[in-house]
């Protein structure tokens, strides 16, 4: 056995040289956790100003007015909540950003829209900004993603991971070492059912899926946005893959698992349904 | 976090981080995907490191976190293998030939099943015993026993015989 440890350590030829650096890593963690008591602290604070200021404003609401819900997913013990999106598409506005000002916004945005859908969820470990975990990125696109674990107070998590992307044309831009882009990629994201099923991620036909291996629809959604809502099965693993494009051209696309990094295939089906995810990333708060 | 266990992640991570990149390799077989994935692990760790340093065996749990990571990428839509119409490669072709061809025990790791391939290196790199790895993986150990001899076999068909002296 130690001959073949030997050997296997023989072959691994030509390291490179490590940039993981632990101080980086270090001072990025306690920038993000910053961010995070800040913002849940500036997050409380304006929602008790804004719901104090409803209420002087409009009146105490009546029972029985019109709210919009999503169903929870089957079999999910998630608890649903009122989102809000306007149904007129409004780009967001802000300066100029550095990658690092616009994955924190994101980031910020993001847990808002999953506390707004899901209230009490937690993204553990949190969401990391594309710009320091790399795993693909989209030519002709400004992207950022993240990933994770969802869990919900009930217990249980997913993964999950979301990315956002805003067209650039006519710029180009540099991505770290590590990152890597598939030809026909973008078909996944802006091909609606016919690109989810008939490309893979290196944009390669594959045969079209046995019905019962998913099932996916292209629908409507607020903010003038178009829904593709995918769900695929890879053996015990369940994906619910939602993905919205705005009418600027931008896109945001999310992933849910019925597992995670720490319990493999635990549920049957991922803990957030296809509506609830759509819910949560038909925002154009989460455009970059 | 405080900074005395800033110091002490930091004394902790700076003495693993080679082993942690070399394991990562050996998983994936390319650098920038085993920085990726040593890149999740510490983070991870960083963010659990009041709990991991209570942990029994705190290299047991970092070695999890970065399997369960490389398990979780592979897992991912875009990370699946290609649908093709030429037959995969077979192990038993490619020819070990002695020292110098060392390089080839790392192709005929990356030919195995992310699952037996993660066994081979749990079991045989790290040194883990079967109820370890079965624990790590989250498998039993009967299914331990039977990759880790599926991976052998493999390997061993085209390996010299010495190698595996020790193992028969």
């Amino acid at each position: 056995m130690k001959m073949l440890q030997a050997l296997l350590d023989e072959s691994i030829v030509d390291p490179m040289p490590p940039f993981t650096s632990v101080d980086r890593l270090i001072a990025r963690e306690r920038r993000r956790r910053r961010r995070h008591r800040a913002g849940i602290a500036c997050g409380a604070a304006a929602a008790v100003l804004a719901v104090v200021g409803a209420v002087a404003f409009f009146g105490t609401p009546k029972p029985g007015a019109p709210r919009l819900t999503v169903e929870p997913a089957t079999g999910s013990t998630a608890q649903t909540a009122t989102p809000s999106p306007s149904d007129v598409f409004v780009p967001p506005s802000h300066g100029p950003e550095t990658d690092a000002e616009t994955a924190a916004r994101l980031d910020a945005a993001l847990r808002a829209r999953v506390s707004t859908v899901v209230p009490g969820a937690g993204l553990d470990p949190a969401i990391v900004p594309f710009v320091d975990v790399g795993l693909v990125t989209y030519q002709g696109y400004l992207t950022f993603s993240g990933k994770g674990a969802l869990s919900l107070p009930s217990g249980g998590d997913s993964g999950i991971e979301v990315y956002a992307l805003r067209p650039t044309p006519g710029t180009t831009r540099t991505d770290p070492p590590g990152i890597k882009s598939y030809p026909g990629i973008l078909e996944r994201v802006f091909g609606g059912c016919a690109g989810a099923f008939t490309l893979n991620a290196n944009g390669t036909p594959v045969p079209q899926p046995n019905p019962t291996d998913g099932s996916c629809t292209e629908r409507g959604g607020p903010s003038g946005t178009r829904l593709t809502l995918v769900q695929q099965r890879y053996g015990r693993q369940v994906a619910n893959t939602v993905v919205a494009v705005f009418p600027d051209g931008s896109a945001v696309t999310t992933t849910m698992t019925n597992d995670s990094p720490t319990a493999p295939a635990a549920t049957a089906l991922p803990l957030l349904s296809l509506d609830q995810l759509a819910a949560i990333i038909a925002d154009p708060s989460l455009i970059p | 976090v405080g900074k005395a266990e800033d110091d002490e992640y930091r004394e902790f991570v700076l003495s693993r981080l080679d082993r942690l990149r070399r394991i990562a390799y050996l998983l994936c077989r390319d650098w920038h995907t085993a920085d990726d994935l040593v890149s999740i692990t510490l983070t991870r760790l960083y963010r659990n490191w009041g709990r991991a340093r209570a942990a029994t065996s705190l290299d047991a749990y970092v070695r999890a976190i970065l399997t369960h990571a490389w398990l979780d990428e592979q897992r991912r839509p875009w990370r699946r293998e290609d649908v093709t119409d030429r037959p995969p490669d077979r192990a038993a072709e490619v020819s070990f030939s002695g020292a110098s061809d060392r390089a080839d025990l790392a192709a005929l790791l990356t030919a195995l099943p992310r699952r037996q391939r993660a066994v081979v290196v749990l079991r045989f790199y790290c040194d883990l015993s079967v109820a370890d790895t079965a624990g790590l993986l989250g498998v039993s150990e009967g299914t331990v026993k039977s990759q880790s001899a599926r991976g052998l076999e493999i390997l061993r068909a085209a390996m010299p015989d010495h190698v595996f002296g020790e193992l028969a």
